[in-house]
This record gives structure tokens, sequence and C-alpha cells, in this order.
């Protein structure tokens, strides 16, 4: 492994598998995030450098791969893999989650509670959440990590019309941008992506307790979208299953 | 006019300096220079009907530079300037690289760039300028994508950059026949525009 | 101040505890005493011989487990059980142990969900607040977060636990079941020196280790018929201690991948680790490495309390009680399926 270097840019978040930074990349007004995945002293310097070295690759292949093939995610700018660096395009806006929280947070809103959290604006970005991952699994990436984290809402236009945590925005007018691939890979296994969405619904279950309906919303998109999904709901049933199995023995 | 600047990440005394010329008229001459290594002539002489913008130069530029500068890495190619036009290549071959994204004889235009260390004593801005100007014998149209997109050869990028695949998913719904968004020409463009740098930058990775 | 006695059979331990509950102090643990069943070499205990082995200790236990608390059966509040998850036959006979003692001291059953004891007792012991719970045990692989009166599952073993993984790798090795495989692998671990390559699989916060063990299966199959393996690198013989090396380098590195993966997810720093593997100190210092690092600590618990015991039982059935739940006999039945999120957990904020 090569010796990290210091970056130039604002350290954004120290997450469980990278620093994030956000910079500029060619120009000064071109911003850039730049993502560093830095060695865990927990784990044997070789497997270490193994996982680092591969996630950073596979990432970055993939991001590219999913970018071209017409599903939205930052396209890639550079890479060094010696050192785990991807430089990619800046995506603007609020993940999922942060915009989950501060939709339910808000003390102006006063349908905190699921069952009156019926709102056209959510539904329909729930709706764009199932219509990508449908189309993430119909180019065969599997992506590994799917998190309401994992999940940016991108508003179309300018990026600076908009603050990143306003929950005004009209959601009609934005897209569902796909991030982190460390853990994706291509893939046109059934059991594959019927895992995948096991991942997001457990995800974003035990992360908004209160908002089975809305995830109801994306399987539902899904379903009807994604070419591929009569096949894989049904396996993601099996996969439900053996999840509940899974606690048998004490 | 020519333009020079420093990239983000890279020591700031790099610079690159930069012109696009159209109606050049001594291409072959320039490409018979490069062949035979004449040092005068070390510039980054690239084909602009392979650009679509003028990000993928300067990246081009980026990443020879770090590659020269990377103790870890290092060039390929006998200079930063040959390492630029390998820099626009997807693939690992030299020899079609130079022969893909650089110029040649029959070129009639030509994006150049001369890559220095300003730090050097023996720089001096103007005296590369001129020469930067002089050496491309065209008229010199400024460097931005405007001027690049009038000479994109949208035929030889796709070919080139092996992006037959691009917007693949909404091919494949429309064939089933699924009422599909019409992108705009400037989202068009910045596809075309990622999936060239994406392309460039995963160069080599194993 | 509430006294409870805690029974324990879900799998091959037998454990009984007592306990008390006297407010805003600590608990008191009155005893705490356990009979494992452990089967031959390259054996897994059955379920039938299980059940056998709890039918004929329990109450031995009982009765020993009264005598060096100094309770009387009076001052005992209520009889607190594994309802499960767990082995069916192991869990019936203990249930059925302590319907009969109910009955026989006219005392309430409190049906305790096995997980959930874990839990409690982990953060009773080590202070932990509220951390991110790492549940690994023979059955279960799990990560868990408390939110909303339940403890969520974030992650998984999308297969086979990392405990199974364990036993069934030491019984392909033919290492002793004796005390338990787990102690063992970690023994013969300490003295490996190659990591060899096998797979990594992380989904998310879920994490596989089918593959691991089909891998590493075979690649010990080979070993042990005669062919020999070689480190890469240095040209050595790999020797049975360098699988259990790279096993627990590799399943361990991936548990602690997806433990930081649902702290940074739910932004806490503190991390518990219970059940019978959280007693490998590998597995401690790894995790404790990934804690330091994101700021915060490590809490674990010696073999007493992470190793299947009663007094868990006891201790997290005593906090139902204190908040009026009871089993009504009728309804104390045992199930071998009970996830750890189907508890409500009145007890906490």
């Amino acid at each position: 492994m090569a010796p990290p270097r210091p970056i130039d840019g604002t350290l954004l978040k120290q997450g469980a598998e990278a620093h994030v930074y956000k910079s500029t990349f060619l120009l000064p007004n071109l911003p850039c995030l730049i993502k560093i995945r830095p060695t865990k002293p927990y784990r044997h310097a070789t497997l270490d450098i193994r996982l680092t070295k591969h996630r950073c690759v596979s990432e970055a292949r993939l991001l590219n791969r999913c970018r071209s093939m017409g599903v939205l995610c930052p396209a890639v700018y550079f890479v060094d893999e010696k050192r785990g660096e991807i430089i990619m395009e800046w995506i603007e806006g609020p993940s999922v989650r942060d915009f989950l929280h501060n939709y339910m947070d808000d003390a102006s809103n006063p349908s905190k509670d699921e069952p009156k959290i019926i709102d056209v604006r959510l539904d329909a970005l729930m709706e764009n959440i199932g219509l990508t991952i449908g189309k993430l699994h119909d180019i065969d990436i599997i992506h590994g990590d799917l998190t309401t984290s994992n999940l940016m809402v991108k508003s179309r236009g300018t990026p600076d019309a908009r603050a990143s945590d306003s929950t005004d925005t009209s959601l009609a007018d934005s897209d569902v941008v796909l991030i982190d691939f460390g853990l994706g890979q291509v893939s046109s296994s059934d059991e594959d992506k019927a895992v995948d969405l096991y991942v997001l619904e457990r995800a974003f279950l035990s992360t908004h307790p209160r908002a089975t309906r809305l995830f109801n919303i994306i399987i539902d998109s899904y379903k009807r979208n994604c070419l591929g999904s009569a096949v894989v709901l049904r396996r993601l049933q099996e996969v439900r299953l053996r999840g509940r199995k899974k606690s048998m023995l004490g | 006019m020519p333009t020079t600047l420093s990239v983000p990440h890279l020591p700031s005394s790099y610079r690159l300096h930069i012109a696009l010329f159209t109606s050049v008229t001594n291409a072959a001459h320039l490409h018979s220079q490069l062949l035979a290594k004449n040092s005068e002539y070390e510039y980054a002489f690239i084909e602009p009907s392979i650009l679509v913008s003028h990000l993928q130069p300067i990246s081009a530029g980026f990443r020879a530079i770090h590659d020269l500068l990377d103790p870890d890495v290092g060039l390929r190619t006998p200079n930063v300037h040959s390492e630029t036009v390998f820099s626009l290549s997807p693939t690992h071959n030299i020899t079609d690289s130079y022969r893909r994204f650089g110029i040649s004889p029959s070129s009639t235009s030509v994006l150049a760039i001369k890559i220095l260390d300003t730090s050097l004593a023996s720089y001096s801005e103007s005296s590369t300028l001129e020469r930067l100007a002089a050496i491309v014998e065209g008229t010199e149209v400024d460097f931005d994508t405007k001027e690049i997109r009038k000479l994109t050869d949208l035929t030889k990028v796709k070919k080139y950059y092996k992006l037959k695949d691009m917007g693949y998913v909404d091919q494949l719904y429309k064939k089933k026949g699924r009422a599909i968004e019409e992108k705009s020409e400037d989202e068009v463009w910045r596809d075309l525009e990622v999936a060239v740098l994406g392309a460039m930058a995963l160069r080599g990775l194993v | 101040m509430t006294i409870a006695i805690g029974l324990e059979g879900s799998a091959n331990k037998l454990g009984v505890g007592i306990i008390r509950h006297t407010p805003s102090k600590p608990a008191e643990i009155l005893s705490n005493i356990r009979h494992t069943f452990v089967s031959p070499p390259g054996e897994g205990f059955l379920p039938k011989d299980t059940a056998i082995h709890h039918r004929s200790w329990v109450v031995n236990l009982v009765k020993q487990a009264l005598k060096e608390s100094g309770v009387t059966v009076r001052e005992v509040d209520c009889i607190c059980y594994t309802k499960g998850p767990g082995m069916g036959a192991p869990l019936q006979s203990v249930a059925v142990a302590a319907r009969t003692l109910a009955l026989l001291w006219d005392k309430p059953l409190v049906g305790v969900n096995h997980c959930v004891g874990h839990i409690e007792m982990g953060r009773e012991i080590t202070g932990a607040d509220n951390p991110v719970v790492l549940y690994v045990s023979g059955g279960n692989t799990q990560v868990i977060a408390y939110a909303d009166q339940r403890y969520r599952i974030f992650g998984e073993a999308l297969d086979i636990a990392i405990g199974n993984c364990l036993d069934r790798f030491a019984r392909t090795l033919n290492i002793s079941n004796d005390p338990a495989p787990g102690y063992n692998i970690e023994q013969m671990a300490k003295r490996g020196k190659h990591l060899i390559d096998i797979p990594y699989t992380v989904k998310g916060m879920d994490c596989s280790f089918s593959g691991i063990l089909g891998f590493i299966d075979a690649y010990a199959g080979e070993m042990l018929s005669g062919a020999e393996k070689r480190d890469p690198e240095t040209g050595n013989l790999i020797t049975p201690e360098d699988l259990c090396f790279s096993l627990q380098e590799t399943a361990f590195a991936m548990l602690v991948e997806i433990t930081e993966r649902a702290m940074a997810h739910v932004g806490s720093t503190q991390v518990l680790i219970v059940g019978g593997v959280g007693c490998n100190e590998r597995l401690q210092e790894m995790m404790g490495i990934m804690a330091r690092d994101r700021g915060g600590s490590v809490y674990a618990t010696d073999e007493r309390f992470c190793i299947d015991n009663g007094i868990m039982i006891a201790h997290a059935g005593l906090l139902a009680f204190q908040t009026g739940f009871t089993t009504p006999i009728d309804d104390s039945t045992c199930t071998q399926r009970f996830r750890t999120d189907e508890v409500f957990v009145k007890w906490r904020d």
C-alpha cells in the first residue's frame, strides 16, 4: 500500500469504510468528491490491502458501468488504487435517510405517525427509488449495500437553487442517485438481486421503523418497472423466510 | 487565446498551457517532428475530433503530471507530453493511443498542450505562450467546450472509448414499449463527457 | 427488592441463576451455575441427547443454585425460562422444569427471549448504556441496536452463524469439543502464522459464512488426505494452526466490519459483544481497535456471562416482570424461532 497523502479538501464524513472529502477536480469551479479507504488496523495487513484495493477498483468499475449504462450514480474522474482513492463527481443533495429523518422530525409537520404520512411528494420519491433499483438490476449490477444513506436525492436543474437539507424540494423534479458501490458486483443471479432488496428492506425498516408503507411503494415500483422483478421478488420471499429461520438455534 | 492553468491536487507550479487551432496547415510537419523526437516540438498535439469537452484534455494532463510525480507509478511513455496523449486512451496500447488521440499528418485541427514546471528558472510565461501560438500554423480559437464540440467526431469517440452500451437501460426499456423521457442536448453531452472521463480514469485497473 | 430464578437450556448448556434487583442499585448475582453437555470430537450435540442431559441435571442445578444463593423459595418472586430461540427438545425440557417449579412453588412464570437475555445481561455487567450489540453464538450472528422499544436487527449472517461455522470447522479438523470447539480453535490460532486467502463475504450490514466453511473444509480435507499446502510467499507448509488463524482473522474481520457499519449508521461509539463467540479474545481485541478508532470503546463479558447461562434469563425476565409482564401457564410454550425484534422492550426508554 502506498503511504497516504494529505488531501486538499474538506473532510465531510468519516464513515465506516471510507473518508469522504469535498474538493475540486481539474478546475477550481468543478466540485468533486474524494473517497479514500483508510487502512483498517484491526484486520490483518495482508487482508486489509487485498480488500482495500479490491473494493476501490471494483467500485470505480461499477460506478462507470452503472453511469454509462444509464443509471444515475457519481461519474468517476480519477482512481489511485494504490492509495484506495477515487475522485468522483459531486452530487448535490441530501441522502434519502436524512431526507426522511428531517421530514419526520420536522416539528411543523403534524404527520409524524406513519399512517398519516401520505404525501404525494414522498410517494413520488419512493416510486423513483424502486425504478432506479429496478434499472440497476436490469443492467445486472448488485449494489451490495443498499441503505437509505446510499441513496441521494438530487434536484434537477441548478444545484444551488435549493438548500441541501430542505424538504421543500419539488420531489417530482428530483433524481435518485445511487452512491457507494464498494460492496457491489456484476451479477445476473436472482438470488443476488433478492438479497440486495432484502438488505435494503432491513436497513430501511430498522432505520425508519414508522415507514413501512413507504417501503412498500419502493417494492411496488420495482415490481412494475424492473423487467426481471417477478423472479427476484419470488426469491425475496425465500430469502426473508431463510432470515426468520436462521434464529432457530440459541 | 491560449489558456494557462494549474490543476487542483497537483503542485501549483505545474501549469498546462493550452491552445486550440482550426484550419491547420502544418500537421504533417508537426507529426514528422514528433517522430523525429525533436525536443523543440515536445508538446502534446491532440486530435480534437476525439474530444467531447475541455475537461478531457485537462484530465489527461492531470493524469500525466500525477503519474510523473508519483514514485509508485511513473511515466509509461518518454515524457509528460506523450504521456498526456497516452492518458486520453482507455487502453494500455501506447502505439494505438498516439495514432488515435494524437494528431496525424492529415489533421486539420490541433489541440496543443505544453506542460511546464514554472518554478524552474528557465520558465517564462510569455515566451511559452508565444511559442505555443506560433508552433501550430492555423487559426487559433478559444479553448472551450463550445469550440471543441464543433470538431467532435462522435462515431470515432464512441468507437475508441467503447461506448456502445451507453444508455443501455433506456434503450432496453424503449424496446419493451415504455415511454422514456428524452434527454436534453446538454444532458446527452454531459453523459458522453463523464463516460469518456470514466473510461480514461479506469485505464489499467486490474 | 425483587428476586428471580432463571433457567436456560436452549443449546448444550444448562444454566440456573438467581438475581436480586434493588431500585437504584446494580443487580446482584446470587448464584450462576452451569452444566455443559460435551459431545465427542468430530460430533455435534444432538437435540435428543442434549434434552436428556438437561432433564437429568436440572433438579440438581436448581437445588445447588438455591443453596449457593442463600435465598429461600418463599423469597423468589418469579421463575424465568428461555422461551426461545433454540433447539426444540432442550428448550422443551427446560420449559417443563420451569412450569413444574411455578406450579410447585406457586410463582408466576416469565418467558424470556434468549437473545434479549444476552443483551440485557451484557448491558448490566459492562455498564454500556446504549451500545450497538454484536451477538455471536452457535446459532446467531446479529448486529443489533435499540430503537423505539425494540432491539432491532441491523445486520446478520445470511446463512450459518459464526459459532456454527467454527464448530463445524472444528469437527473437520477433529478438534476437541472440550471445553468448547471455539475455545480450542482460538488456542490453535495463536500459533498460526500464515494467512491463507479465504472468501470474504460482506453484504451491507449482513455477512455470510457458508462460503468460508465450504472453502476451508475443502482445504482442510485436502490437507488431511496428505496434500502439501504451502504459503506462496515463504514456501512454508500450511498447518492446521494456520487454518484456525486464517479462519479467525477473516471471519472476525467480517464481524467487525458489519458492526462498524451499524455503528456509523446509528451514530453510536459503543459496542457490546455478547454470546459464546464473544469470549474470543482476538475478536474482542479487533473490535477494541475498531471502536478506539471511532473514539469509543468495546464492552465484553467473560465466559460466566457470554456463554449461555441462567442468570441472564433471570435478569431479563425480572426486568420484564417489574413492568408487569408474566407468562400464563397456558402460554408457557417455547419456540425454536423467536426473533430478537419481536420482543417489546417496555423497560427501556
